[in-house]
């Protein structure tokens, strides 16, 4: 009755499973667990009191007010980005393709304080912008330009290779139809590289929500007003309260968890119809 | 067919640019002392004036340094199925894609119904596309795939359900509509591509290759069920294709394009039977390139000067040593280095003269092995001289008194 198990083309499953988890467990969920154990010296009670008062709540609001705005800039900058990357030929374009990482290479700091530099109203930028009675340094909008400046290669780099699958004939083949420009766009293009818009709009999210270095010398830091949430945790850390800045990095693990998950599952049905499973 | 009609339609059309636009027929094509026509131009089918559907005239289009059309002229009659046929790159698709409208010519005149066309956007030509990767949205199903372009006209969504549901029925894929393309096999793919390629109602259906992605099995029987839907649907149709097999066995007139111009514009079997070119050919059929011809008994009077010659497993019979043999004195001994079995033939490699030939021995008669002496005889040949082509009959068949019959 026993019968012989077939053996799957790539060998070792087990081995290879066995280092994945290790190598997750080690970098990801261990690190993540301390967080957990941490917290858990409190109550439940002293740390919803810790995750709710007022200037932690304020720090979130701006946290995932300037977050969400800057990822959207990126969504549709990125999109014309690599659109233009893909679809034109152009010199300087390797060059131009090449930079759009600068933001993954520099030091966050570096950033932070350049553009700190500029935006400041006596700054190159923030004089014109001032001028028209725009502050940009210690405000959301320079929280915002940090922001947008950290997030812009996750939607570029996740539209781009999409992108250039989406191949010229589905364009024609909607213009023959009779399709104009902006429907052939909403029709036919978009559906295409709406799982990658998506996927590098989260991910840009979950990243502006976690940015510290950039965002913090352009900030300000005002309570209440221009304090993001990473900045809460570096600040109860630097009272010696481990407990309470594990409880708020919690609540920001929770929030990247869920946009996370959210993208998980819009990418899941987007595959399903791609791969011919459903 | 005569030359008088032939230079009387051309003062009729005035542009069309043949000097020598004659139709031979196919017995003149025995005559190897008629000269060949101008076969670097097109033959338009001067028949089909009246009932030209789609005119292509002097169309060049450059890539750069790169001529992809130089002066592509043809005609197309109404109802017609007709193939484009070449080799890769010599600009078959980009005519199709200027047919289309999603190249511009940079000169000459594109006609769809006796109206040019060069200055209408090719969503108002009136043509059905086909493109070889078959680019169905693959965010949409079989049924929203086939509505778009009527969903882009705003069709009221009765008469949208009606007509897709009736093409997805013609094209036989009734039940499939709410599947996704991904979720189809290639051949089902086409289908869609085809019917959502008809939905607009065209009168003009170009194809790209529309058999290039599909396995050989299922592309055999394709073929055959879009010859005859194409009939049924009585849409002019022009399809781009590099397999002389399925031009032959598909279209009703075969366009073969080179490096970018017309080579030959007939019938199948006009052009299989009466190449004229050098490079039709060498393109159609099984052709072997042989050198110095006069070499090859029966065809002696071709001198011994050198020169070229196809010839074709068809113009070549084999026979056994002691089988009856009508023309001794002109067939030549050979030996049989390669068999190969291919279904209702026997496809022999026979050495002849210090030349490898191939012929084909039906599995009905005796059968012949790898090593044995044969005789083999050769009726006739296309003697390739410059870009021109002309047959060549074995001197057996083509001098009456010259005949020994045995």
């Amino acid at each position: 009755m026993a019968r012989k198990k077939t053996k799957s083309v790539i060998p070792g499953f087990g081995i290879s499973f066995g280092v994945s988890v290790s190598i997750l467990s080690l970098i990801v969920i261990i690190p993540l667990c301390s967080l957990v154990i941490y917290s858990s010296q409190l109550t439940l009670e002293q740390f919803f009191e810790i995750i709710t008062r007022p200037r932690v709540l304020a720090s979130y609001k701006v946290s995932l007010a300037t977050s969400f705005i800057a990822s959207v800039i990126n969504a549709v900058m990125g999109l014309v980005m690599a659109w233009v990357l893909v679809r034109y030929e152009f010199p300087g374009k390797r060059i131009l393709d090449g930079m759009i990482e600068l933001p993954f290479a520099l030091p966050t700091a570096v950033a932070g304080i350049s553009l700190a530099h500029l935006t400041v109203p006596n700054g190159p930028v923030g004089a014109v912008f001032s001028g028209l009675g725009i502050d940009i340094a210690y405000t959301w909008v320079g929280i915002t330009v940090a922001m947008t400046f950290i997030g812009i290669p996750f939607v570029v780099r996740s539209i781009q290779p999409v992108l250039e699958n989406v191949e010229g004939e589905y364009e024609e083949a909607a213009y023959l139809m009779g399709a104009g420009r902006l429907q052939t766009f909403f029709r036919v293009v978009l559906p295409e590289i709406r799982p990658a818009l998506i996927a590098g709009f989260t991910m840009a999210f979950a990243r502006c929500l976690g940015e510290y270095g950039s965002v913090v010398f352009i900030a300000g830091n005002k309570p209440y007003e221009t304090e993001i949430a990473p900045l809460m945790i570096m600040s109860e850390l630097q009272e010696f309260d481990y407990p309470a800045a594990t409880s708020v990095a919690l609540t920001m693990l929770l929030m990247a968890f869920v946009i996370l998950f959210v993208n998980a599952v819009l990418q899941s049905r987007a595959s399903a119809i791609v791969s011919g499973i459903r | 067919m005569t030359q008088n009609s032939a230079s009387k339609d051309q003062k009729e059309s005035g542009q069309t640019p043949q000097g020598s636009r004659q139709i031979r027929e196919l017995d003149q094509a025995n005559d190897a002392s008629l000269p060949g026509g101008r076969t670097t131009q097109p033959e338009a089918d001067a028949a089909g004036s009246e009932n030209t559907y789609v005119e292509l005239r002097h169309v060049s289009k450059s890539f750069g340094d790169f001529k992809a059309s130089d002066d592509v002229s043809f005609t197309v009659e109404k109802g017609k199925l007709a193939g484009l046929l070449g080799p890769s790159g010599s600009g078959k698709t980009t005519i199709l894609r200027i047919l289309a409208g999603l190249e511009t010519a940079d000169s000459g005149d594109i006609l769809i119904d006796g109206k040019v066309v060069n200055d209408i956007p090719a969503s108002k030509r009136g043509i059905g596309f086909v493109f070889q990767s078959y680019a169905l949205f693959r965010y949409m199903t079989v049924f929203d795939n086939i509505a778009f372009g009527l969903a882009i006209k705003k069709t009221d969504r009765k008469i949208i359900a009606e007509k897709v549901n009736h093409l997805i029925e013609l094209v036989g894929l009734a039940g499939l509509g709410g599947r996704y393309p991904t979720q189809l096999s290639g051949g089902q793919r086409q289908r869609v591509a085809f019917a959502r390629a008809l939905a607009t109602e065209p009168h003009l259906l170009l194809l790209d290759e529309p058999f290039a992605a599909i396995d050989a099995k299922v592309r055999k029987e394709l073929r055959g069920w879009l010859k005859e839907l194409i009939q049924r649907v009585g849409i002019t149709s022009i399809f781009v294709t590099h397999d002389q097999d399925e031009a032959i066995e598909v279209a009703d007139q075969i366009i073969i394009t080179n490096r970018g111009h017309v080579e030959r514009s007939g019938s199948p079997l006009e052009i299989y039977n009466n190449p004229q070119s050098s490079f039709v050919t060498q393109f159609v059929g099984q052709p072997t390139v042989i050198e110095n011809p006069g070499r090859f008994k029966g065809f002696r009077r071709l001198g011994d000067k050198g020169g070229k010659a196809v010839l074709r497993p068809e113009f070549i019979s084999v026979t056994k040593i002691g089988e009856p043999l009508k023309y001794v004195i002109t067939a030549e001994d050979a030996v049989v280095e390669e068999s190969y079995f291919r279904g209702g033939d026997f496809e022999l490699r026979v050495r002849v003269n210090d030349q490898l030939l191939t012929v084909n021995r039906p599995i009905t008669q005796e059968p012949i092995r790898v090593g044995e002496q044969v005789k083999i005889f050769i009726s006739s040949l296309y003697l390739l001289d410059g870009d021109k082509a002309v047959t060549v009959m074995n001197e057996s068949l083509s001098n009456r008194s010259s005949i020994y019959e045995i």
